[in-house]
Formats: structure tokens, sequence, C-alpha cells
């Protein structure tokens, strides 16, 4: 008997094993999400070791060099030098630690919020307390998620904290909605019924019976908006309503930039362009991941 | 169900949904930390002065009765008065909001067009350097932001080659065109003054592009994909087997089809670019609703928010009853119940 279970459990371990082997593969078939991997791995690693990779650490904060302003790039400033007279390659790498926080604490707390709204107004569909926090949710998606965290951000302080939480009240009906259509469509699948048969408790049957079935799409909407939600925060510095100098952000370097253009072009041109990479890099791996999970079946 | 009654059930609805959102907006505004009356006088006004404005803003009373009383203000058409302007604020936006509907209708324009005919050619030249060009077009387009298209054409094609203007609605020293939508090539139009409409036109270019590139793109992508896809179905090898040539195949047979999937999208495209006008008005200067809304935002000025937020909430809602309307026509089986509409 023992033997048998030994074997059981070994050849389970194997087989998962080769379910990750399988699914490595056809990620890594793709050149283009291999290379995305690989942008997100350098972003994740320049954020953390920011004061070591980065040339002038000290040029991250509230520092002054009126003897360097506005350096075109060169091999001492690749990315040339702002008003201040600071490094702008720096401040850009300083800049991804923000960025990535963002990013991360505002899906850690979106995803789990939204899957549970459409989680239980799908599985609950057509009775009326499903039907009233589904009609919430559509009011929120009724206006643009830029401009709802826009305005929210505008009655707060600006901070990266409170940029954080207007980014989060705009974004998760989006997950919602998600999880509410794909929970409708299985929702009366005979795999679903057959559970709610044996009399399964049904915050059990929704948690885990039906949504490991969504597992897939979120992650790879997740991956996605990891790029958007960085964006979303750019955006609010842009308008200056995000995190407040001297720390450098993204969207408020471009903008401070874009006052002097077009001669000292590279003051905005640098932290833009890193915006895009970042959102390039999500967006490459995020496609590699469903090409991951939608391939092979 | 008849594409009348799909229309009336969609506006009912849009109308309901439009409610909430004056709850939404109100109610944020309204519990968020600190008091709107100070905010909007500074730190250095006196007591009685923040006093006055609370009895003015109504903040001394409950928050219900708060809301319904603004509510019967905006059924009268009175959104009260900008803290900043010291004017009403239903004149500030007269005043701005034809300039945006400007700059959102080309750029919607623009991306419908060029979108859908660049899906439309790399569909059909699917294969070829043609299609890699585009596919790597429409990928750059996604992934860069608006304000950062805003900011390299202004490069590009103002400094660099200079042929489009940096800023602003019109030519300083030009004359705006006697008001009669606010709009200032229909204005420019209407009374004959082609130059000013032109120039008007001229002004919005640049803008309207930096806004659509990432709807275009897409765009692109969905009608390829689809085109693509139905392509292989039955009735279009049906037709190709009677030797019907490509090009009336791929115009008058597969484009309707697969045009519900990229017209569904842009749905989303239209918000992101109800968003990204905030950025993009802010980089050419333009006196739009974005523009007068991020100068409320940062001034605090409270009722001046709230009514921006809603009258954008309104277009896009309008602009989604439109989409689906259009869906509902391309696609009989939204409006019969078959699929449902999102």
């Amino acid at each position: 008997m023992r033997d048998s279970t030994v074997a059981i459990d070994i050849s389970a371990r194997s087989a998962y094993a080769e379910r990750l082997k399988r699914a490595w593969y056809r990620f890594s078939r793709s050149k283009l999400s291999l290379l995305g991997l690989l942008m997100v791995a350098s972003i994740i690693f320049i954020a953390i070791f920011a004061p070591v990779v980065t040339p002038y650490p000290e040029h991250a904060g509230a520092f002054v060099d009126f003897g360097n302003t506005m350096h075109p790039p060169s091999l001492e400033h690749p990315f040339g030098t702002d008003a201040m007279g600071r490094d702008i390659l720096t401040r850009c790498f300083f800049a991804f630690r923000g960025a990535l926080i963002m990013g991360i604490v505002v899906l850690a707390i979106v995803v789990p919020i939204g899957t549970a709204v459409g989680l239980f107004g799908g599985y609950f569909e057509g009775k009326w307390f499903s039907t009233i926090v589904m009609r919430v949710t559509d009011v929120f998606l009724a206006i643009p998620p830029l401009v709802l965290a826009l305005a929210i951000a505008a009655l707060l302080k600006p901070t990266l904290t409170n940029s954080m939480i207007a980014v989060c009240i705009s974004w998760w009906p989006w997950y919602a909605r998600l999880v509410y259509g794909m929970t409708v469509s299985v929702r009366n699948e005979p795999f679903v019924k057959a559970v709610e048969l044996t009399g399964m408790n049904r915050f059990k049957i929704m948690f885990s019976e039906i949504l490991p079935n969504h597992l897939g799409p979120i992650l790879t909407k997740m991956t996605l908006d990891m790029g958007w939600v960085i964006l979303t925060g750019a955006s609010l510095s842009f308008v200056g309503l995000g995190e407040q100098p001297p720390t450098p952000a993204l969207g408020t370097m471009v903008s401070d930039g874009a006052k002097y253009l077009p001669t000292y072009w590279w003051i905005s041109v640098f932290p833009a362009l890193m915006i895009v990479i970042i959102i390039l890099s999500f967006n490459l791996l995020g496609d590699g991941i469903r090409e991951m999970l939608t391939s092979g079946e | 169900m008849s594409l009348t009654k799909y229309i009336i059930k969609r506006i009912v609805y849009s109308i309901g949904v439009l409610f909430g959102v004056s709850i939404l907006i109100f109610v944020i505004s309204n519990i968020v930390p600190g008091d709107p009356a100070r905010m909007a006088l500074g730190p250095r006004a006196p007591e009685w002065a923040v006093e006055d404005l609370r009895k003015e803003m109504n903040l001394d009373k409950p928050l219900v009765e708060r809301y319904f009383l603004w509510l019967s203000d905006l059924m009268r058409g009175d959104l009260g008065e900008s803290l900043r302007s010291r004017r009403p604020i239903t004149k500030d936006i007269a005043e701005y909001l034809p300039a945006s509907i400007e700059i959102i209708a080309l750029s919607a324009f623009f991306m419908a067009v060029i979108g859908i005919n660049l899906g439309r050619l790399s569909a059909r030249f699917s294969g070829t350097w043609f299609d890699g060009v585009v596919r790597i077009l429409s990928y750059t387009g996604i992934v860069t932001p608006a304000f950062v298209w805003a900011i390299l054409f202004v490069l590009l094609f103002s400094y660099l080659i200079p042929i489009f203007p940096t800023t602003g609605r019109i030519t300083p020293g030009l004359a705006a065109p006697p008001r009669i939508t606010g709009m200032y090539i229909i204005d420019g139009l209407l009374t004959g003054n082609f130059r000013v409409a032109l120039n008007a036109f001229w002004h919005i270019v640049l803008p309207s592009l930096a806004l659509s590139m990432g709807g275009a793109a897409q765009a692109a992508r969905m009608t390829r994909a689809s085109m693509v896809d139905n392509a292989e179905k039955d009735y279009i090898l049906a037709v190709r087997a009677y030797g019907v040539p490509n090009k009336l195949i791929y115009r008058r047979l597969l484009l309707k089809p697969s045009l519900v999937a990229p017209i569904s999208i842009m749905a989303l495209d239209i918000a992101a670019l109800l968003g990204n006008a905030f950025l993009v008005e802010l980089v050419f200067l333009y006196p739009g609703i974005s523009r007068y809304g991020v100068e409320a935002m940062l001034n605090k000025d409270l009722f001046a928010i709230i009514s921006v937020v809603l009258i954008i909430g309104i277009g896009y809602t309008i602009a989604n009853v439109v989409i689906d309307v259009i869906i509902a026509h391309l696609d009989p089986r939204v409006r019969l119940g078959g699929a449902k509409s999102a």
C-alpha cells in the first residue's frame, strides 16, 4: 500500500514538473516573450539596486549643482542633466522604485477586491444583491478611469500613497467585470452543479471550484496592467497630482522637461522613453503569458 | 427586439447609470478629509470668510440634503460657482467644452479611419512586409502613452520641421469667429471665415493625432485579427470558389462582420482618450475642458471638479450608447439578445 502511495506522489510531482516544463517551452518559443521577461527582470533589478547601479545616487534627492545644469547627453551623463544640474539617468532609475511600488501595491489591493466582487456577482447572478453590486460596478465604469483617478487624487493631498488610493478606486471595477463575465459563463456548467449537489459551502464553491478556472486570464491581465497602472501613476504626477519633488517620478520629470522644449529636449524625452519601456516590457511579458496559457490547450 | 426598442432600452439604462455617477462623484468629493471651503480659500483666509463660504456651499447641512440641493440645481442647469474664476461653472464649461469637442471628434475620426484602414489593408496583404510594418507600428502605438506622442509630435512637427503650431487654439492676432456653436472650425465655416476655420483646424491636428494613436493602433490590430479569422469561414471560401475577386471579397463581404470587434474595443479607447486629453491639452496649452479640469484640480475648486467629471461621464456614456447602437446595427445577434452586450 505504502509503495503505491509513494508512486502516486512521485508521478504527481513529476507531472507538475512536466507541466511547468511544457509551459516554459510554450513561453520561451517566442523571442519577444523572453525579451519581455528579461526587460521586466532588469527593471526590477535596477529599481532594487538603484543606489548601486546609478552613477550619481545623491542626485535622487534635493541635490543642486548649478555648475552642471542642462548638459546634453554625454558619456558622463548618458541622459543629460536637468535644470538643477542633476543626472537624469540616475533620477529615472530611482523613479522606477515608486513606479513599481505603485503597480504592485495597486494590483495587490485591486485584484482580490475586484475578483471577489465579480465572483459574488456572477455566482449569484439574477439575485437582487448581485444586481445591486454589478450596477454599482457599472457606475464606476461610466467614468474613464484616468479621469476618476485624477479627480480623487485632486481631492487628496498629492503623495504616492494617495495616488495609489486614487488609482485603486478607479481600477477594481475592471477586474470585477472580467471575473463576473467568466463566472456567469461557467456558473451553470455540470462541474459546478455537481459540487452544489454535494452541499458544499457556497463560498468554497466560488473560491475553490470556480476561481481556479479564471486564474489564467486574471494573471495575464495583471501582467499587462502593471504597465498601465504605472502609466496612470505617471499621468497623475505629470499633471502635478502625484508624488511631489524632490522624489523623482517619471511623470513629473516629463512635464518639467516639457517647459524646456525644444532646446533641452533630453530632460523630458528620456523619462518619457523610460515610461514607454516599462509599458512595453510588461506588455511583451503579458502577451507571452497569454500565449503560454492559451496555446497548449 | 427591434433596433429602436434596443436603443430606447439602452438610453433608459444609461440615464440610471448617470444618476449613479452623480451620487458617486458627490459622495467621493464630500467624504475626503479636510474642509473644502478652507482648502479653496487657503490657510491665511480669516475664519469668518471660511464660515461664509461653508454656508454658501451648503457645507453646514447633512450630506444627503446637500446632494439633493446640488441635484435640483443641476436639473435647472446650475452647477454652482467656480471658486477660482468666481463665475458660474456652466459659463466656464460653455466656453471650454466646444474646444475639447473639436479635438475629441477629430481624434475619434482619426482613430476609426486610420485604424480600420490599416487593419483592413494588413489583413488583405497579411504575411507581406506591409503587414509586418503595420504590426510593429501598432505595437508601438499601443505601448506609447498619448502625452509622449504629444511631446514627440511637438518636437518633430513644430520645432524640427515647423509645419504645425506648437500651442493654442488659433494664431494670436487672428480674431475668433462669431460664436454660434463655440467650435471655431464649425463657426468659421458657417460664417464664411474659411481662413479662421483652417487655422483652427491646423491647431488641432497634432493634439488629435497624439490622442488617437493608441486607439488607432488597437483598432488596426483588432480589424486585422478578425478579418483574418473571418476569411477562413465557409461562406468566404464558397464565394472565393465562385471566383469573386479578392478585392471585392475584402471590401464588400469581410469588412462589415469584422468591424464588430474593433468598434467594441473603441469604447475603451474613448475612455482612454478622454483621460489622456487632460495631459495632451496641457502639453499643447489648449484651452479645453480638460485643461480647465486640471486647473480646477490643482486649485481644489470643488464644484468645478465635480462638474468636469460629470460632463465627461455624460459624454462617455453617450459615446458608449452610440457604439452599442453601431454594434447592434452591424451584428443583429446583439439586439436580438443572443449575445450579451457589455
